[in-house]
């Protein structure tokens, strides 16, 4: 074995350990134009006027830009592939802003100072609205976030934007309610988990120029580089082949870049001024206006008889977008799909599932993908069940989980070829120590040391 | 303001922005390996030293390095090809993005310590964070790299 099983040294190993510059802003040239954007300090407002005579006096200013500069051709910016699952619900800039940080202007100028000056000065006088900023009270609130003629979902999501409703659907196999009938024990409990950030070291940061031939190039930190040619080609309302990417060596990404973020406004700048212009996200802005981790409530029934067969589990799950569907009707999938198919002997599975809008951060990829919201909540529930019949929760999990050969109901009936979880879960067993620990140890009178379980799976080719 | 400083080696004379932090300074003069991670001096991304003393240059003032001497990564490439190494062969580069900060500062770590302990290293560098190593991979690379320094270190 010459090759599997020994470490190999990266390609670019000693250009990133010497600092080389490889990275976007690394490469930048040196007079791009400055570009910032001013933000929303409402979660939900319509902009009645915006007066910039002020700030375009500040000598440096090149540009500023508003709703009215764009083209108006909705898009998504989840880097998707056809038909694009995430919703048609933006603008490069809207009359309408949807969340605190949501872009109301565009300045750009020779230097930082010049521009930070003008963001002082543009003054925005808004139309005040009722947000939406609870999820379980969104879905048919009197606020309707997305209320625009021309939005519009490109295949079936179970969507219906008048009520707030980003995504919808249901997955059944078997009769889960009769199964439930049968059960000796249910576990029902609500599993609640917050928005996160990526934080990958890196933050959002694009720079753009017009090529000899006059293109588009958009030098970006992304992870999805092909999506963002077809993406900034709709919403800059361009032909694909005027626009090219490049990705340079990336700082992290962690699905963070897998949605566009800043690619947009320095690309606008770009075509409108002809220059070359360029956008580092500060760390602030990296949080408050990018993509978070969807926040899920996920209600999770699971039943079993008193010997510990799963009989039926039943996932719901409640997943806020944010004001925009990034990746809302697909993320949540996988917290239903990569959760329950590991029980694959249970013999009903039901999964419903609602995306909502609010009036917060949109939501978007990150590590997992929806999987780990619903691996904590379905998890979690199985530990219960594990107490309530009191079994051990590995021993529970070995005699109800998937095996190679089975035909995955709840992974659209694939057939799963290989399997090494028993083992897996037997080491695991042993390298923690589990029966000596399980439940817990007292390491003095006031204190225990305990340990648990849990099983995951990803997808793979 | 006129400031006169060297960096690497090679002596500059500027006039700069009263207000213009260090690692914008150094960046706009070509030395890219300094990078900003957080803009609150929270991650260490930035560390370069000043007269050999490392510093987050994203929180200092250019005109503070008025004749002083600055280095840079660039100015250590030699110094930065060995540690690399290490970190290399553990898998510990992984964006990268962090790395000239933390290669930084683990040859700073090399000039006050003989024999650094995990303590030692993990006291050390708890300012330089990394988003994608976990840093176990890291602490191997850099005991790797003590250790074959001909420096014994304690395994603790
Ligand atoms: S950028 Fe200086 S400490 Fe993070
Ligand atoms: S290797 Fe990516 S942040 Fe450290």
């Amino acid at each position: 074995m010459k090759i599997v099983n020994q470490g190999i040294e990266k390609i670019d190993a000693m250009a990133l350990v010497t600092g080389k510059p490889v990275y976007t802003d690394d490469l930048a040239p040196e007079n791009c134009l400055v570009v910032k954007v001013l933000r929303s300090p409402h979660a939900f407002a319509g902009i009645r006027d915006i007066d910039m005579a002020e700030a375009l006096k500040i000598e440096g200013v090149e540009c500023i830009l508003t709703y009215r500069d764009v083209p108006g051709n909705r898009f998504t910016m989840a880097g998707q592939s056809y038909p694009e699952p995430s919703p048609y619900d933006r603008l490069i800039l809207d009359q309408m802003v949807r969340y605190v940080g949501d872009p109301v202007a565009v300045v750009a100028g020779i230097t930082e100072k010049a521009v930070e000056k003008a963001l002082k000065l543009i003054q925005v006088s808004y139309d005040i609205l009722d947000p939406v900023l609870d999820p379980d009270k969104a879905l048919d609130h009197k606020s309707i976030i997305h209320p625009e003629a021309d939005y519009h979902a490109r295949e079936d999501i179970g969507n219906d934007a008048k009520r707030n409703l980003c995504a919808s659907g249901e997955f059944l196999s078997g009769d889960a309610e009769t199964e439930f009938s049968r059960c000796d024990v249910v576990v029902d409990r609500i599993y609640h988990t917050k928005a996160n950030n990526q934080a990958m070291m890196e933050t959002h940061r694009t720079f753009s120029y017009l090529d000899l031939a006059g293109r588009l190039v958009l030098c970006t930190s992304t992870q999805v580089p092909f999506h963002v040619r077809r993406i900034a080609a709709t919403a800059l309302n361009i032909p694909q082949s005027s626009v090219r990417v490049i990705k340079p060596r990336i700082g992290g990404g962690f699905g963070a870049k897998q949605t566009l973020v800043s690619e947009l406004f320095p690309a606008l700048v770009t075509l409108k001024t002809g220059k070359p212009a360029k956008m580092v996200f500060d760390r602030a802005e990296s949080f408050t206006a990018s993509t978070s981790r969807h926040e899920m409530k996920i209600r999770v029934r699971i039943g079993a008889d008193r010997d510990g067969h799963i009989l039926a589990i039943h996932m719901d799950t409640l997943s806020n977008t944010g004001a925009y569907g990034e990746h809302g009707p697909t993320t949540v999938g996988l917290s239903g799909h990569k959760t329950m198919s590991l029980y694959n002997m249970a013999r009903a599975f039901k999964f419903t599932y609602t995306v909502v809008y609010t009036n917060t951060l949109s939501a978007g990829a990150y590590r997992g993908y929806g999987a780990t919201q619903g691996t904590f909540a379905l998890e979690s529930a199985v530990n219960e069940l594990a107490d309530r019949l009191s079994m051990d929760p590995l021993d529970l999990r070995l005699k109800n989980i998937l095996k190679p050969g089975d035909s995955v109901a709840a992974y659209y009936g694939e057939t799963i070829h290989s399997c090494a979880l028993p083992a897996c879960i037997k080491k695991g067993r042993e390298m923690i120590g589990w029966n000596q620990k399980f439940p817990f140890v007292n390491i003095s009178n006031t204190k225990v040391r305990a340990v648990g379980a849990a099983i995951a799976m990803q997808g793979s080719g | 303001m006129q400031i006169t400083c060297r960096i690497n080696k090679r002596e500059f004379i500027r006039d700069i922005e009263p207000d213009l932090l260090l690692i914008d300074f150094v960046r706009s003069l070509g030395f890219k390996s300094v990078k900003r991670g957080c803009d609150t001096s929270n991650c260490g991304l930035c560390t370069v030293w000043v007269d050999e003393k490392p510093v987050l240059s994203c929180s200092v003032l250019a005109a503070r390095v008025n004749h002083k001497a600055v280095t840079t990564l660039e100015g250590l490439e030699e110094e930065a090809k060995e540690v690399g190494w290490f970190l290399a062969t553990q898998g510990a580069e992984q964006c990268g993005f962090c790395s000239p900060g933390l290669i930084m500062n683990i040859l700073a770590m090399k000039a006050e310590f003989k024999n650094p302990t995990t303590e030692d290293i993990k006291q050390y560098l708890a300012g330089n964070l990394c988003r994608c190593s976990g840093y176990e991979s890291q602490l191997r690379a850099i005991k790797n790299y003590f250790d074959l320094q001909g420096v014994a270190h304690e395994n603790c």
